[in-house]
């Protein structure tokens, strides 16, 4: 094991639900970014759900097991990072909630929260992460996650990672009212969840922007669907996917040697291949 | 001391306050204003004298005046005459209305009423106008303040009613719309007076 | 008033398909939240002001018993009386009686919600005893026959032009302008004031009840509540038992938190301490004063985990930031406390079974406990009420068995893995057959008015596991 890997900080991607059904170049994109920020990143095949499903729709207990099991999945890493607010809000304001009557649970809990991150948070905040360029880029309207940006706080370090990035942010009215998503609400009160998506679809087209960028897939696949119905034309992107963008892009204008298997810029991000990893300390 | 009473003392020495940064009754004056209120400030009871006279000259119906002796004081010095002074203070009580209160707060733009002989609580409520006299040496910083004021001047005696009026009566209950006069004054005057 | 909560999904799609309600809504969601920022914005004590507030609250709850016992107490040492009302009917008797007692025919009253828990008005007119509501906002809707939409602004679901149209048919006045709200006012004080001064008892709430003198606290911006306790000969406070605060000055810590979050005001018009009936040589006043404590559901709370539900202030600032509230209005909530605080308050005051959609209408979007002065943590409450609701059978069957196989499928990672890659492959086949997709449960909510995301070739767990396992002879980078 050469020295300078071993003082890389060992990251833990913790995909979520969402994006490992739907939008796995999403996973893809953000284990990039980190990778490029320095980070020795593993994506650990114990992981589950979180949880938040069932502790948010009636099932508390169930969702136990659950966080215990992500608990004991996720000790041993420097960070444990996630392309979701809503994800990352579970871990780090719900967890210590969840098994506060399990004293040895609870402080494992509250272990884990404080060294898990959402991924714009850690990119900027903790790891100081300087993004790859672009230029000529058409604006983008960042949409906040509720959970994001109440339970994590998430709101300047997405904005200022794509500024830095050279991407234009125009802002649209209203961000901190929610877009409907909600998990479960959508789905149970589905006209009240779409006047919801209308009005906040309506502000984004009225910020000049083409394209909705967010940190949480969730939202976007909500405002995605609803915009695909209503006509609205605007694009949805998750902001790893349109960081990651800049990087491929810089590297293409550099010609970079990034090994094989880069995929083409397109709608979805590439990946390049990894060194093989050493062996995971034992817990 | 109870252990409820050990442990609200303990909670109660931790009661913020809100700051009131410039002098009480310039912060007094500005915070009326600001709720809707009118207020002006005279040097002394002469002023006061010539003021009243003028709010009482425009009343196109009855001018009732709470029994007090500062009111008295004020009307005994030369002046013209105000109309219908006296008018029993029962019944309808519309008109121009003009009592005193014993303190107000700078905090939150209130003059403090209470009812005493002479001095119906219902007056305050039904004339269309009230007009308070108010001694600028009474405009107290806070709300704590004023409680302690009031502490000193009843101890365990206090009025049926003691009132923080801190504007005239308004709603916006019709579409969010400031309206004045929803039942009670339409409007408020405030006149401090120095001395 | 009536209860129509369990027809939530009915009402709000009533209130949906609302035009006239749109932009009435849209306004005070808008508006409201502005003002009370801009009262924050001006009071940098805002936050220890809140935190003194909810220790205050918590240090009376803690207390509730003796605070009760000595607030009673010192009523009665100022010559008036204090009832206990366990439930809505007793309220309503003692009120009926003491009426009865005062010979009171002609009822004045002030905004209540414990009126409305209790449905008051109805009680008193079967007695045949005349109620007029003297809030502005109450009485338009006690002129149109509606419940309250919320619980600052009663009327606040109609426009300038109902107001006038229902002002016009209500009153008998003949030709006028109603064209504006200062004439539609001048018209109600108009109405009004001789059945205020012909009132024989007055009825009122109170924003506070204090411990150490037996007054109540009573906040308004009209002054009606001070005519309601100070013409008539009998004065009736009725308020709930969690209302207590130990002193003046606790009251006054109330009052500054209520009003920044309620209005966007520093105070509002009135604020007035009513003690006991009139003293001494004062010339007016009731000669007598009586204050009923409603419990109806409080203690029970008190007792358990919605404990911190009693420390609501009703200043409405939850229903104005709620992003629900906002598309579907107070009425769709069915009772008495709209918004988020109605869909704690109503399924623990008048059982779940009878409100079963209230706990689902949240999004878990935090805005109601970012401005609830008394810091109350509504979407855990809500959140802790969906698990009830759960526990006891009342959640669709479809949503139990889905959300508990989900979970206990997803113990297992593999198991996970396994379930994620279906749910993939099904997602990819009903993305072309979008028809079925009405048939699947849980899913048939996503469809109405949205399109159904297309997932990509795999998910990304597998594709990892995929190039770990191929790894040997992978390139460095």
């Amino acid at each position: 094991m050469n020295t300078a890997a071993s003082q890389r900080p060992r990251v833990a991607l913790f995909v979520s639900c969402l994006v490992n059904v739907f939008r796995p170049s999403v996973a893809e994109a953000a284990v990039m970014l980190l990778e490029r920020a320095g980070c020795e990143v593993e994506v650990p095949l114990e992981q589950s759900c979180c949880g938040q499903p069932g502790y948010n729709a009636g099932a508390i207990a169930a969702a136990r097991p659950l966080a215990q099991n992500l608990i004991r999945c996720f000790e041993g890493y420097d960070y444990v990072v996630a392309p979701t607010g809503s994800c990352a809000g579970m871990i780090k304001a719900h967890y210590p909630r969840l098994l506060a009557d399990m004293p040895a649970w609870r402080e494992r809990a509250q272990a884990l929260a404080a060294r898990t991150h959402e991924l714009t948070h850690f990119l900027h905040s903790v790891i100081a992460y300087a993004p790859s360029t672009v230029t000529g880029v058409a604006p983008v309207s960042y949409h906040d996650s509720c959970a994001g940006l109440r339970e994590l706080g998430i709101r300047t370090q997405p904005r200022a990672l794509l500024s830095q990035a050279g991407v234009p942010v125009s802002e649209m009215q209203g961000t901190e009212v929610c877009c409907g998503f909600g998990g479960a609400f959508c789905a149970k009160l589905p006209e009240i969840s779409t006047a919801m998506a209308d009005e906040k679809l309506a502000h984004a087209v009225a910020s000049g922007a083409g394209t909705v960028a967010g940190g949480d897939l969730g939202c976007l696949l909500h405002l995605a669907g609803r915009a695909a119905v209503t006509g609205v034309p605007l694009e949805f992107r998750h902001v790893a996917e349109i960081l990651a963008d800049a990087v491929v892009a810089g590297m293409a204008r550099s010609h970079d040697e990034v090994g094989a298997g880069v995929a083409g810029m397109a709608r979805s991000c590439a990946i390049a291949l990894q060194a093989p990893r050493p062996d995971r300390e034992p817990l | 001391m109870s252990a409820r009473d050990n442990a609200f003392a303990a909670l109660a020495a931790t009661r913020p306050r809100v700051r009131v940064a410039d002098d009480a009754v310039t912060h007094f004056m500005t915070r009326l204003r600001a709720q809707g209120g009118q207020c002006s400030r005279v040097g002394n009871a002469d002023a006061a004298r010539a003021w009243l006279a003028a709010m009482a000259r425009d009343e196109p119906s009855a001018v009732l005046i709470a029994d007090d002796p500062w009111i008295e004081q004020i009307l005994a010095l030369p002046g013209p005459t105000l109309p219908a002074v006296g008018v029993a203070l029962e019944g309808r009580m519309e008109g121009l209305a003009i009592t005193t209160a014993i303190a107000a707060v700078a905090e939150t733009g209130s003059v403090l009423l209470h009812p005493r002989a002479g001095a119906p609580m219902a007056m305050n409520f039904l004339c269309d106008r009230l007009v308070v006299l108010l001694r600028a040496a009474d405009v107290l910083p806070n709300l704590e303040d004023m409680w302690e004021r009031v502490r000193q001047r009843f101890g365990n005696n206090t009025p049926r009613a003691l009132s923080l009026v801190s504007g005239p009566s308004s709603s916006g209950d019709i579409g969010m719309q400031f309206a004045t006069g929803v039942h009670g004054p339409i409007e408020l005057h405030v006149l401090v007076v120095d001395s | 008033m009536q209860h129509t909560s369990e027809h939530f999904l009915q009402n709000s799609r009533i209130a949906l398909t609302d035009a006239q309600l749109k932009p009435v809504l849209g306004a005070v969601s808008t508006f409201l939240p502005a003002l009370r920022q801009a009262a924050i914005d001006q009071t940098p004590e805002f936050e220890s002001l809140r935190d003194y507030a909810v220790a205050m609250k918590d240090h009376v709850l803690d207390h509730l018993e003796t605070y009760l016992t000595d607030f009673e107490r010192a009523v009665q040492t100022r010559g008036g009386a204090v009832h206990h009302a366990a439930g809505p009917d007793d309220l309503n008797r003692i009120v009926l009686a003491l009426c009865a007692q005062a010979g009171a025919r002609k009822v004045i009253k002030g905004k209540s919600m414990v009126g409305e828990e209790t449905n008051l008005n109805d009680a008193l007119q079967g007695a045949g005893i005349e109620v007029l509501e003297t809030d502005l906002g109450e009485y338009i809707i006690q002129q149109a026959g509606e419940p309250p939409s919320h619980i600052i602004g009663p009327a606040l679901h109609k426009s300038k032009a109902q107001v006038a149209e229902l002002f016009r048919q209500k009153h008998d006045l003949g030709e006028r302008d109603l064209g504006d709200v200062p004439q539609m006012v001048r018209e109600a004080r108009h109405m009004l004031r001789q059945r205020f001064l012909e009132a024989d008892a007055g009825i009122t709430g109170a924003n506070a009840l204090v411990v150490e003198n037996g007054a109540i606290m009573l906040v308004t911006n009209e002054g009606n509540g001070d005519l309601c306790s100070t013409l008539p000969r009998l004065h009736i406070v009725i308020a709930g038992i969690e209302k207590l605060v130990p002193t003046m000055e606790d009251a006054s810590a109330l009052h500054r938190v209520l009003c920044r979050s309620a209005t966007g005001q520093i105070t509002s018009a009135y604020t007035t301490f009513y003690n006991g009936p009139r003293r001494g040589e004062e010339p007016d006043g009731p000669t007598a004063f009586h204050v009923i404590l409603l419990d109806n559901g409080r203690r029970a709370m008190r007792a358990g985990k919605y404990r911190s539900m009693l420390r609501c202030i009703r200043c409405g600032a939850c229903l104005n930031h709620c992003p629900v509230y906002r598309h579907v209005g107070g009425h769709a909530y069915g009772w008495v406390y709209p918004g988020p605080m109605g869909s704690v308050l109503t399924p623990l005051m008048t059982g779940l079974e009878g409100a079963p959609e209230l706990p689902n209408a949240c999004t878990s979007c935090g805005r109601c406990e970012e401005t609830c002065p008394m810091r109350i943590p509504l979407p855990e409450h809500l959140r802790q009420l969906r698990d009830d609701a759960a526990t006891a059978g009342i959640t669709p069957r479809e949503w139990r068995w889905g959300i508990g196989a989900a979970m206990a499928a997803f113990r297992s990672p593999w198991l996970y893995r396994l379930s994620s890659g279906i749910a993939r492959s099904a997602l990819a086949f009903l993305g072309k057959h979008p028809d079925l997709t009405r048939r699947v449960p849980l899913l048939r909510g996503w469809v109405e008015g949205r399109s159904l995301p297309a997932p990509e070739a795999d998910t990304f767990m597998s594709r990892w596991q995929r190039r770990q396992q191929g790894k040997s002879g992978a390139h460095r980078l």
